[in-house]
């Protein structure tokens, strides 16, 4: 490993930083669940399986997305019901462990398209921290530096998860929930109804977000892009009469070109008069 | 947004509605922090696109000058050093730059992009590129990729800054291109050329009876006691001799990559062939002839002369609109792929809006419309259509393909599939050829004063058997006292060599390369027969060996032998 190479580890953006992170974060949640599912049923351990190989699977393709399927999953099946509001000791460990791995495991994956660098590499790369004197001298240099850049970049899912629980809060509880008679009326289950308030009360600020981003992405917008966008809108309103228009004349072009004796001049053959 | 967030944002509103309606609490909130995360990652990202990128500073040094230095040598090598700073204190991470390059640049050295992960102050990179063949160059700008930390989203934008060079032909050192044949004893000054016509010279041409009106002082008065009558002495020509060069610009001759085609391989041995000229203080014209008709430049000397005559070169080499084509699958695929790179946010449906239409009905047939649509908006902003031009650009294949074509080539991309299709054609193109060459050679024997050497450079190899064609306007030009040297330029750039290399290891490509070495073989010894014939000099060019021939013809041509051995 040249020296580059050697001064380069774990000073930030590094991808054995994330691949160590990415690795720890597979443990810990790898140790979660298999609390979680040692029932001593077997179904407990083939789905250990199934997490194991969806994190072992990260190394070559991203599996953000499954991975936080498994979660939810879990978390469907063996979360007791009627939990509402009802915050277990393990419970911010269940937000915040498997966001941090798909955290990890996003970076990782990122920079290692990025980098285009083959697994094996980045693998002998993460073993030389242990193997080679070296490097080792060097990690331990960085780590306190790399450990924070990693931590700062975790927190945003720190405060994200805060502010979920905040919101969380605001959901209606129970048979005090105002608007009782409605549930009754339209026979909803109370659960039914915090959903469409808080379906309705997300999408109200979702819309309010969105209409502002709107208007910002228009008031930057280019000359090009606004000559474009003219364009385009105009041959929207006007779409069906200007393809009528253009497929007839397209159509006596061909008529007028098939009927037309080779001897003449090519301009004589392809100006109609009607053209326009 | 990337297909990961879009499944993480899918997998979020399900897990919380799931979550709410069963009540299970962390499920809910796991899936409410997702969208969150998601949400702030989303307004990060759009800050860094909306408020960050258009703070960036981009300063490219072309060898060193932040200037451009307006031309460029072909086969020379061009530092290429790009600087970004931002006007804010520092760049974003997750910015990727890339410079945009046009075929005739091909970077030999250093990378031409740039890729940031965390937060810097300034960054650059700097690459070396080879410049391929004589024409332009175009930097059209930079292509910036800006993605976020996680991958989760993604935008593409264009940063133009148009940087156009004038590339000027590469040409022979004088030095390694003089011929080896042994030059007259006595040399005349520069420009004083001794010709095989009479006149005021220094140098005895021939005797001749004496016939009234000669000059007393010519008659050689032992000659005549010895023959018991009057003879007259007539001495040769001393003149300037102009050399006027002839190239090809025909369509054949411009298919291929740049620095590959035949125009290429013509351009650089006329280039060498004028500057040898103009060192030894010969006065050199040309004239280059293509389906756009003939251009001509009036013969002169010196460096002046040499540098007009090697910016007209310049011009020249630059591809014309070319050919119609019929429209391609090949052909959309190179014009959507141009347009991601330098008009991405073209591309963004919300700004160009595509029309509904019920039909196609067949899902690959509706992409296949939808992308033709898109591109269609950006031809007309491009080239300033009108909506009613854009409708037709969607359904009319004609006016896609002719504005595909002059787009892909506005953008600096050689003749080659899929802009011009390549398919055999050498017949008619041939003949094309020596009809253009003929108008142009009749002009310029009108054009002539007195004896003149002719560099013809014209891919005449397709049409070796049909050369009659072209003979009467070579006679006219030899029956003036004009000298004509035809150099006929090969495809493989190599001189076609009769023995077959056994000591090469028998592949394909090699097979192949021998097979059209026997053919260009065979072509050539027709075409020198039938040219021979005639009184004109023909040789392949391609390799320094071929040009330094060139040159050894060039100066027999000059100097008024026939052969090297020396007689007249």
């Amino acid at each position: 490993m040249d020296s580059h190479n050697k001064q380069k580890l774990l000073e930030g953006d590094d991808e054995v930083v994330w691949a160590g992170f990415y690795a720890l974060m597979a443990i810990v949640v790898s140790v979660l669940f298999f609390f979680q599912f040692s029932t001593g049923e077997e179904v407990g351990l083939s789905l250990s399986f199934i997490f194991l190989s969806l994190v072992i699977l990260t190394l070559k393709r991203w599996t953000g997305a499954f991975l936080i399927m498994f979660s939810q999953a879990s978390l469907l099946l063996m979360e007791t019901p009627n939990s509402y509001q009802q915050t277990t000791e393990f419970g911010p460990l269940w937000v915040l462990l498997p966001l941090g791995l798909l955290l990890a495991a996003s970076r990782y994956r990122l920079l290692q398209e990025r980098n285009a660098i083959p697994i094996a590499k980045s693998v002998s790369k993460l073993t030389s921290i242990v193997t080679d004197v070296n490097v080792s001298a060097t990690v331990s240099k960085n780590a306190a530096a790399a450990f924070w850049h990693t931590l700062r970049t975790g927190a945003v899912i720190f405060l994200c998860g805060t502010a979920a629980w905040f919101l969380m809060l605001f959901v209606p509880v129970g048979k005090s929930t105002v608007g009782l008679s409605s549930l009754r009326e339209f026979s909803l289950q109370p659960s039914g109804y915090r959903l469409l308030m808080l379906g309705l009360s997300f999408f109200a600020a979702y819309l309010v977000i969105w209409i502002f981003v709107s208007w910002l992405a228009w008031r930057r917008i280019t000359p090009s892009q606004a000559s474009v966008f003219l364009r385009s809108v105009f041959v929207n309103y006007y779409h069906r009469d200007l393809r009528m228009f253009i497929l007839k004349r397209m159509k006596l072009r061909k008529a007028r070109t098939r009927t037309a004796s080779p001897a003449l001049p090519l301009e004589t053959q392809t100006g109609l008069p009607g053209d326009i | 947004m990337t297909a990961r967030s879009r499944w993480l944002v899918l997998l979020g509103i399900c897990g919380f509605a799931i979550g709410i309606m069963l009540n299970k609490h962390t499920l809910a909130w796991l899936s409410l922090t997702t969208l969150l995360w998601i949400f702030v990652e989303w307004l990060r990202f759009y800050w860094q696109v909306w408020v960050e990128l258009p703070q960036l500073r981009i300063t490219r040094l072309i060898n060193g000058q932040t200037e451009a230095t307006r031309f460029l040598w072909a086969g020379r090598k061009v530092d290429v050093s790009v600087l970004i700073t931002s006007a804010n204190a520092t760049i974003g991470g997750g910015i990727k730059i890339r410079e945009c390059l046009p075929e005739n640049l091909l970077v030999v050295d250093g990378s031409r992009q740039v890729s940031l992960f965390s937060r810097q102050s300034s960054v650059s990179f700097s690459y070396q590129a080879l410049v391929r063949g004589a024409g332009e160059a175009v930097l059209p700008g930079y292509q910036v990729t800006v993605e976020d930390a996680q991958g989760f989203f993604a935008v593409d934008r264009f940063i133009a800054d148009e940087k156009r060079f004038r590339v000027l032909p590469a040409f022979a050192a004088v030095n390694e291109s003089q011929p080896i044949v042994k030059r007259l004893n006595s040399l005349p000054q520069h420009g004083i050329h001794r010709m095989q016509r009479a006149g005021l010279g220094s140098e005895l041409l021939e005797l001749r009876e004496y016939v009234p009106g000669d000059p007393p002082k010519s008659i050689a008065w032992k000659v005549s006691a010895r023959r018991q009558t009057l003879m007259t002495r007539q001495y040769e020509s001393e003149v300037p001799v102009r050399v006027m060069l002839f190239v090809d610009g025909s369509i054949s001759a411009r298919i291929g990559g740049f620095g590959c085609r035949l125009l290429d391989q013509m351009i650089y041995v006329t280039g060498s062939v004028a500057k040898s000229a103009v060192s030894v203080g010969d006065p050199v014209g040309a004239y280059f002839f293509d389906e756009r008709g003939t251009k001509r430049i009036a013969a002169s000397g010196g460096d002046k002369g040499f540098y007009r005559l090697l910016e007209g070169l310049s011009d020249f080499a630059v591809n014309p609109p070319p050919p119609a084509q019929r429209l391609s699958p090949a052909l959309m695929a190179a014009i959507t792929r141009l347009c991601g790179e330098r008009f991405p946010e073209l591309l963004d449906p919300k700004v160009n809006q595509v029309p509904f239409t019920w039909t196609p009905i067949r899902p690959a047939k509706r992409r296949e419309r939808y992308q033709r649509s898109l591109l269609a908006g950006i031809l007309a902003e491009a080239y300033k259509l009108s909506p009613t031009q854009v409708l037709e650009l969607i359904h009319d294949d004609n006016m896609m393909a002719n504005y595909a074509q002059r787009f892909l080539a506005d953008a600096g991309i050689s003749w080659m599939d899929p802009l011009v299709q390549s398919r055999d054609r050498g017949f008619h193109d041939g003949m094309a050829t020596m009809e253009f060459l003929s108008k142009a050679l009749a002009e310029s024997v009108a054009h002539a004063r007195d004896n003149e050497v002719y560099v013809i450079t014209a891919n005449l190899l397709e049409c070796a058997t049909n050369i009659s064609h072209l003979l009467p306007a070579v006679k006219m030009a030899l029956a003036r006292h004009h000298r004509v040297v035809f150099i006929v330029p090969t495809p493989t750039f190599r001189r076609p060599s009769a023995n077959l290399q056994s000591d090469q290891p028998v592949t394909v490509e090699s097979l192949l390369n021998q097979a059209q070495d026997l053919r260009t073989k065979e072509l050539t010894s027709r075409l020198q027969s039938a040219l021979h014939r005639v009184g004109a000099r023909v040789s392949l060019s391609g390799e320094e060996e071929a040009i330094r021939m060139v040159m050894a013809e060039t100066a027999l041509a000059r100097n008024g032998r026939v052969s090297q051995a020396g007689a007249r």
